[in-house]
């Protein structure tokens, strides 16, 4: 996303960034105490990389970060299930809570740790993760959806892998004329082998039905792009 | 590994047999010894309990035993042309396990479990071959069949447990069926019936197990003749102390027995296909086994065993017999080969004994079984209880004839008549390795026959209490009773069988086989296939597959039966007082923040644009929070102003992208303003009920509700003072562990909608015409050219 | 007091209904949107009166506060809701990458792609 941005939204957003980060780092810690907790602190931390985003673009933003939000996410829920597992190691039962006070630390005074806090890290990075992977694919794909899916298949996609959709939009009333000239398009490639020849448009063909072309799942790899 | 898997998996069994074996050596007889092993489900008194006695330690030695010799034989069987050899021993020691749980089974529900594993194994099993249509339409049927009789199992195993108040064998076999209501004792016993019926294959079930004969021979051999099938004989064996005086006892078991006797040994010689003809004369079997504990004497059933082990040695070896002819020439039907004897002697010397054994001639151990089995038969022809005395006895030597017509077809057709030039074309010698399992078993048949002494310490050693009635220690089998009624008949039997046989011989065997319509599959996979179509019926009648008419009709039905029952009572919720009372209990903040979100929501509605509408939700949500601040829910407040705002950068992305035309809504297809009424009708009718729900609900409400606990509590047990939080993280903390995960399948989902989308060439040669923002091409690409 | 909260359910309500039975799958979305609202607003009225009760947060344990239960329900609820949400936007991308429409009438209305 390259769009141009005034120069006060780009300051005022990194102020309001930072500013919605350590808040949101307070909620978090307080949340077992006063209200706050991982769900709020993790909209909120979520909310402001969206915000960055809008600045500095999805693209930008995705290489300072180098991770892929979805990790973040997975690495949230392997955190709060391996928290509730703790208590298993001393034959407690699972998801069992500990706690530690202490009151006369130096420097911060009341000091507050317990396994609870383990388990709202792992919630907070969950909800991050999924909700910055939503609005960035969001964001992204609307623009470029092939460059998304060749980023995504690159990073997931099994080998083994095929695409199992294949089939041309016809069917609306709104597209009927260009989904019938792309239908016929795809006939004449397909006759045409693999020729990169432009395929001949304004033909009206609304009315012919196509000769029973084969299912999605059938075609040929050629036609794969 | 390929075929060389066999190796690995035949310690399996060897190692099974020979620990039952040496257990058969420290039982004492006429014991029961419980093994409780471990306490599984304590609450439901679902226990690990082993049942040692002379019945589980026979069915364990068939078990293993056959176990032992089909595996050797499925070691040469099933050579390179198959695939997945790892597959097949896997589920044949699953199979084997499953068996031995159900034959040791000490809890009822514990050997339910694993009467229920033999049945999935068994699908697995005649599933192995998927690829055919005779493996999948055979494996369905067996499956549907004994699952749907193991739910009525099920019921009787739960109905019983519950009317004794244990699901231990011993209370269990000490019920007192007088002592219960005699409509239940009866269902019991006809839910038990079922279940045994099912698993063996008794009329009207009898359809499946023919069709389970496209499983490769070991599987045939092992689970349908010699193993799974007998579990329904297994299970009549089991609750036969239970049972047996209920009047329905005999009835029942000997009527659907000897019943499935005649028609499986009529259908046996009636068809061609090999495999068949030896799972019809199994079923025949199988219902004399289960007719003849129906006629067994109330103190006990006599020589039992003698006649199960018999008919799994013949039975067993004739399987293999027709596995090895398969293997060798490639055919599957009895008019397909003959003249074997010169190329395959051995194989013929097989199979005359254990024909033999089959048709009752003497010097086999089947000659010795009929002789007994007569000698029942008799008794029960001069004692009858409940059943006509002279039916099981003329079925049965009906039956036989046929059986041994049947035995006559197959050592004559296969082995001495000219050779077929289909055999001529095919055969290639299999070995000698495939030869022995079955060279075992006739031989044991054999010197059983010769020698029945030999029955002698076996079936003293496995003696059942409740089962069979103790067996005299001087009692001696003989071979030669002399001239008495018992031996006439099996002469006649024989004698019988030799015009039947001729007779066919006379004709030629000129018949299709016997009539499908006789055979109930076909009836059976017209049932199924009608399951789905009348399935599909009802949707159409409610119209699910259209959801614009669906909706509606959700929302109708809530609101008469929810909203109606309400206002039927409504006078229990004091609408006019709390009207009345109104300006008392007015709240002003409150109110204002209602009428506000009342706005907007309505502005939803009237606005066209698509942000107008998107504008007012958010307004919407937004006040929402406001309400939340007002109801004392500070994480809600905070969580809800956040989630709206996410919703919002959300929603505004996704709709930017639309056509602006579509935006201002003017590609909607414009409604009728019957369909506009009725809208309005339904939501006024779900909102009208909600709201007298929501009242209602907020009346009842309890001065001691479940959250003061967590009020209380939350200090002292989870160390944190913001109540809300330690509910998510503490207290209902696995319900957030599963509902974060819920986040994450979510967006995975999300992904794969978008991901799973492929365009073709020439619709990326049309993404000109695509709508605004849809476009495959990204921007850059656009910009370079 | 009840009673506003439970007129302000049943109008969302209504409203929400409305908006599902169109036609326009944009409608449709900010229906369900609107109508998670009005579910939490269920829960949420369940919690009685909230007047002379402080927030669930623990402090002080003379003072009657108000039940955590439902609140906590609610937090989960607006998070799967929103996720719910989420997945509903990409439903209606792939609807209109697929048939170029936004109407439930016209696309059901069509074909199946697989039959053209």
């Amino acid at each position: 996303m390259t769009t141009q941005t005034s120069i006060i939204f780009q300051r005022i957003t990194l102020i309001v960034f930072f500013i919605a980060n350590l808040v949101a780092v307070y909620l978090l810690l307080r949340g077992h105490n006063f209200p706050g907790g991982g769900f709020i602190a993790g909209v909120a931390t979520a909310v402001s990389i969206v915000l960055l985003s809008f600045v500095s673009g999805v693209e930008s933003l995705s290489r300072f970060f180098r991770v892929d939000p979805i990790r973040i996410a997975t690495v949230g829920l392997l955190i709060a299930v391996l928290a509730g597992c703790l208590p298993l190691l001393v034959g407690k039962p699972y998801l069992e809570t500990f706690n530690w006070k202490w009151y006369d630390v130096p420097v911060i005074g009341e000091f507050y740790f317990g396994t609870p806090l383990i388990f709202d890290v792992g919630v907070y990075l969950v909800v991050v993760g999924v909700l910055v992977k939503i609005v960035f694919t969001l964001m992204t794909s609307t623009f470029n959806l092939a460059e998304v899916m060749r980023k995504e298949a690159s990073l997931y996609a099994s080998p083994l892998e095929e695409p199992i959709e294949e089939h041309p939009v016809v069917g609306s009333d709104i597209f009927d004329k260009e989904a019938a000239a792309a239908a016929e398009n795809r006939q004449r490639a397909q006759g045409a082998g693999e020729s990169k020849t432009p395929p001949e448009t304004g033909m009206k063909t609304t009315e012919a039905p196509a000769p029973e072309p084969p299912r999605a799942e059938d075609k040929p790899d050629s036609e794969k792009p | 590994m390929g075929r060389r898997v066999h190796l690995l998996a035949m310690p399996v069994p060897v190692i099974s047999c020979a620990l039952i074996a040496w257990t058969l050596g420290q039982h004492e007889a006429g014991t029961q010894v419980y093994l409780e092993v471990w306490s599984w489900v304590p609450s439901l008194g679902l226990d690990m309990v082993l049942l040692v006695d002379g019945l589980s330690l026979f069915f364990g030695l068939v078990v293993s035993g056959m176990g032992v010799l089909i595996f050797w034989y499925a070691g040469a069987y099933l050579d390179d042309h198959y695939a997945e050899h790892n597959r097949f021993y896997s589920y044949l020691l699953l199979f084997m396990g499953a068996m031995l749980g159900t034959a040791f089974g000490g809890n009822l529900l514990f050997l339910f479990i694993f009467w229920e594993l033999t049945g999935i194994s068994s699908f697995l099993l005649i599933g192995f071959l998927y690829g055919t249509k005779e493996g999948q339409s055979g494996s369905r049927m067996a499956l549907l069949t004994t699952v749907f009789t193991g739910l009525v199992l099920m019921a009787g195993v739960a109905l019983l447990g519950l009317q004794v108040g244990s699901w231990h064998m011993r209370d269990i076999l000490a019920a007192d069926l007088g002592a219960m209501d005699a409509g239940m004792a009866a269902g019991l016993l006809l839910l038990f019936a079922i279940g045994a019926f099912g698993k063996s294959a008794q009329a009207p079930f009898h359809f499946w197990l023919p069709n389970a004969m496209s499983a490769p021979t070991p599987v045939s051999a092992y689970l349908h003749s010699a193993t799974m099938v007998k579990l329904g004989v297994f299970l009549s064996a089991r609750m036969f102390p239970v049972f047996v005086e209920h009047e329905l006892w005999a009835p029942v078991l000997a009527g659907v027995g000897f019943t499935t006797l005649l028609i499986g040994s009529v259908f046996a010689f009636f068809s061609h296909k090999l495999k068949a003809i030896l799972a019809y004369t199994t079923v025949a079997m199988l219902g004399l086994f289960i007719g003849f504990y129906g006629i067994a004497l109330t103190t006990g059933a006599r020589f039992d065993f003698m006649h199960i082990l018999n008919h799994t040695a013949y039975k067993g070896a004739l399987f293999m017999v027709v596995g090895i002819i398969d293997h060798a020439t490639h055919q599957k039907y009895i008019t397909q080969v003959g003249g074997l004897w010169r190329r395959m002697p051995l194989l013929g010397f097989i199979t005359i004994v254990c024909a033999a054994s089959m048709a009752g001639i003497p010097l086999t151990s089947g000659f010795i079984s009929k002789e007994y089995l007569l000698t029942e038969l008799y008794r029960f022809y001069e004692s009858p209880v409940g059943l006509p005395g002279w039916l099981p006895l003329v079925f049965s030597v009906v039956a036989f004839a046929f059986m041994a017509a049947v035995g006559i077809r197959l050592v004559w057709h296969i082995f001495f008549r000219p050779e077929t030039k289909e055999v001529a074309e095919h055969f290639h010698h299999p070995g000698l390795m495939i030869h022995l399992p079955p060279l075992v078993l006739a031989v044991a048949t054999l010197t059983f026959g010769i020698f029945p002494a030999l029955f002698g310490p076996l079936l003293q050693g496995l003696a059942t209490p409740g089962l069979q009635q103790a067996l005299d220690p001087e009692y001696t089998f003989k071979l030669w009773h002399g001239i008495n009624a018992e031996f006439l008949t099996s002469m006649a039997i024989l004698a019988l069988s030799l015009p039947i046989f001729g007779a066919a011989q006379a004709l030629g065997w000129r018949w299709d086989g016997i009539p499908r319509y006789l055979m109930l599959d076909l009836a059976f996979e017209k049932g199924v296939y009608a399951l789905p179509k009348g399935a599909a019926r009802v949707s159409q009648l409610l119209r699910a597959e259209s959801p614009l008419d669906y909706i509606p009709l959700i929302a109708v039905t809530l609101s008469v039966f929810t909203g109606g029952y309400l206002l039927l009572h409504l006078e229990t919720l004091h609408l006019a007082e709390a009207v009345a009372a109104l300006p008392d209990t007015f709240y002003k903040q409150h109110l204002f923040v209602a009428t506000l979100i009342t706005l907007a929501s309505f502005g939803i509605v009237l606005a066209r644009r698509w942000t107008t509408q998107l504008i007012f939700l958010s307004t919407v949500g937004f006040l929402i929070t406001v309400y939340f601040v007002l109801y004392q829910a500070p994480d809600l407040a905070l969580t809800q102003i956040l989630i709206e705002t996410a919703t919002l950068i959300l929603i505004l992305l996704i709709l930017d992208r639309f056509p602006r035309s579509i935006q201002r809504g003017q590609r909607t297809m414009k409604r009728s303003g019957a369909r506009k009424a009725l809208n309005i009708g339904v939501s006024c009718a779900v909102g009208g009920t909600m709201f007298l729900l929501t009242y209602g609900a907020i009346l009842r409400k309890e001065e001691d509700y479940i959250g003061q606990f967590f009020l209380d509590n939350t200090v002292d047990l989870a160390k944190g003072s913001n109540a809300v939080n330690t509910i998510l993280v503490d207290f209902r903390g696995f319900d957030t562990l599963l509902e974060i995960a819920v986040l994450l399948i979510a967006i995975l989902g999300a992904m794969g909608l978008i991901m799973r989308y492929r365009r073709n060439p020439a619709e990326l040669e049309e993404a000109e015409f695509a709508a605004g923002g849809f476009s495959m091409r990204g921007h850059s690409e656009k910009e370079e050219k | 007091m009840f009673l506003v909260s439970a007129l302000l359910v049943g109008i969302l309500f209504a409203v929400s209904t409305y908006l599902i039975l169109q036609g326009s799958f944009v409608r449709i979305l900010f229906g369900f949107i609107l109508i998670a609202n009005a579910a939490n607003l269920v829960l949420l009225s369940m919690t009685g009166d909230p007047r002379g009760r402080a927030a669930p947060v623990v402090l002080d344990e003379t003072v009657p506060m108000a039940d955590p239960l439902p609140q906590a329900l609610i937090l989960t609820a607006i998070v799967i809701g929103f996720a719910v949400a989420a997945y509903f936007v990409f439903l209606l991308y792939r609807i209109f990458l697929d048939w170029k429409t936004d109407d439930a009438l016209a696309l059901f209305a069509k074909k199946k792609p697989t039959d053209l």
